[in-house]
C-alpha cells in the first residue's frame, strides 16, 4: 500500500506541481489581525444607543401626520371588477337551465296530444293484437 | 513552559487577552485559511467561515484542555465549521453534498481568485468527486502535509482508517487525472 501511494504521489506531483490554483485578494494576509479581532471591538460597544422618546409617541404619531396633512380616514374601495366576476358562474348556470327550459316546452308542443294521435295509437293496439 | 502555553495562558487573562488573540491571528491565519479554502473552495465563503472560526477559538479557549495541540484543536474547529457552512449551503440548494461540491468546482473558471491552469481544474473536479472524509485526508496528508496522528485527533478518525481514506483518495484521483489527460 505504502509503496502504491508513493507511485501515486509522484505522478500527482509531476502534473500538478503542489499548486492547488488557488488566489487570494492583494494585501488579504495583511490586513487579517484587524479583520478577525473587529468583533472584540464591537462586543465593547454598547448595545443600547441611549435614546428615549415620550410616552405613547407611536401611538399619537400618525394621527398628528393625518391631521397635519388633512387626509380624511380611509374610505374602503370595493372592485366592481370582482364583485362582477362573482356573478359571472351565476348567470351561466341561469342561461343554461333558460335554454333548456325552451327546449324542453319547445319539444313538449310538438308531441301534444289531441284527436289525431290518439287514433294512431289505438291503430297501433289494434295492429298488434291481430298479429297475436 | 512551551510558546503555546504561555499564548493560552495569555488568551485566558482578560488584560492580556486581545494582544494575545491578535497574535493567534497572526500565528495561524494563513494555514486556517488555506485549509478551510480546500473546503468551501470560494474565497468569500473561506473569508466568512475563517471569521466564525477565530470568534469560535477566542469564545471557547477557556475549554481547552490541551489534551491536543493548540493547531489541532484550532483545526478541528476550522474543519467543522467548513463542514456546517456546506452542509447549511446543500440545504438551501436542495441537492446532494457531492453535486453542490461538483458544481462550485465547475464555476471555477469564471472565479477571479482562482489563478489556476486546466490540471488545477481537473485536479479540483477531482476531489469533488470524493467522499468528504477522503476529500479532507487527501487535502491534509498531499498538499498540508499534517502527520496522520495529527490527523486522527484533527478529524476524531483512527490512524489505521485515515491512511485507507488517503490510499483510496490518492488512486481515485490519480486514475481521474490519467482519464482526463488521455
Amino acid at each position: 500500500m505504502e509503496q502504491e501511494i508513493n507511485n501515486s504521489e509522484v505522478f500527482l506531483k509531476s502534473v500538478l506541481q503542489n499548486s492547488v490554483g488557488f488566489s487570494v485578494p492583494k494585501d488579504y494576509f495583511n490586513t487579517a489581525e484587524d479583520r478577525f479581532s473587529s468583533f472584540l471591538i464591537e462586543r465593547e460597544l454598547p448595545e443600547e444607543t441611549g435614546f428615549s422618546i415620550p410616552e405613547n409617541y407611536f401611538q399619537n404619531v400618525e394621527k398628528s401626520i393625518l391631521k397635519k396633512t388633512g387626509f380624511k380616514k380611509e374610505v374602503k374601495v370595493i372592485s366592481l371588477k370582482s364583485k362582477f366576476l362573482k356573478y359571472i358562474p351565476v348567470a351561466a348556470v341561469a342561461s343554461v337551465a333558460l335554454l333548456l327550459s325552451i327546449n324542453y316546452f319547445t319539444s313538449s308542443t310538438s308531441s301534444e296530444i289531441n284527436f289525431d294521435t290518439l287514433e294512431q295509437n289505438r291503430y297501433r293496439k289494434l295492429d298488434c293484437r291481430k298479429l297475436k | 513552559m512551551t510558546d503555546e502555553t504561555v499564548l493560552i495562558e495569555q488568551l485566558i487573562n482578560v488584560q492580556t487577552r486581545e494582544k494575545a488573540f491578535r497574535e493567534l491571528i497572526s500565528l495561524y491565519k494563513e494555514r486556517l485559511y488555506w485549509h478551510v479554502r480546500k473546503i468551501v473552495i470560494s474565497h468569500d465563503d473561506t473569508d466568512d467561515v475563517l471569521q466564525n472560526t477565530f470568534i469560535k477559538i477566542y469564545k471557547n479557549i477557556g475549554k481547552f484542555k490541551q489534551e491536543s495541540k493548540l493547531f489541532s484543536w484550532m483545526y478541528r474547529i476550522a474543519t467543522n465549521e467548513a463542514i456546517t457552512f456546506i452542509n447549511k449551503r446543500n440545504k438551501e440548494r436542495k441537492i446532494d453534498i457531492s453535486e453542490v461540491q461538483e458544481q462550485i468546482v465547475s464555476t471555477l473558471e469564471s472565479d477571479i481568485y482562482f489563478s489556476g491552469e486546466e490540471i488545477q481544474e481537473i485536479l479540483q473536479k477531482a476531489i469533488a468527486s470524493l467522499p468528504q472524509k477522503q476529500q479532507l485526508v487527501f487535502n491534509m496528508k498531499y498538499f498540508d502535509n499534517i502527520k496522520y496522528t495529527q490527523i486522527s485527533e484533527i478529524l476524531g478518525t483512527s490512524v489505521g482508517a485515515l491512511k485507507a481514506s488517503y490510499f483510496h483518495a490518492v488512486k481515485k484521483i490519480e486514475s481521474y487525472i490519467k482519464k482526463q489527460l488521455n
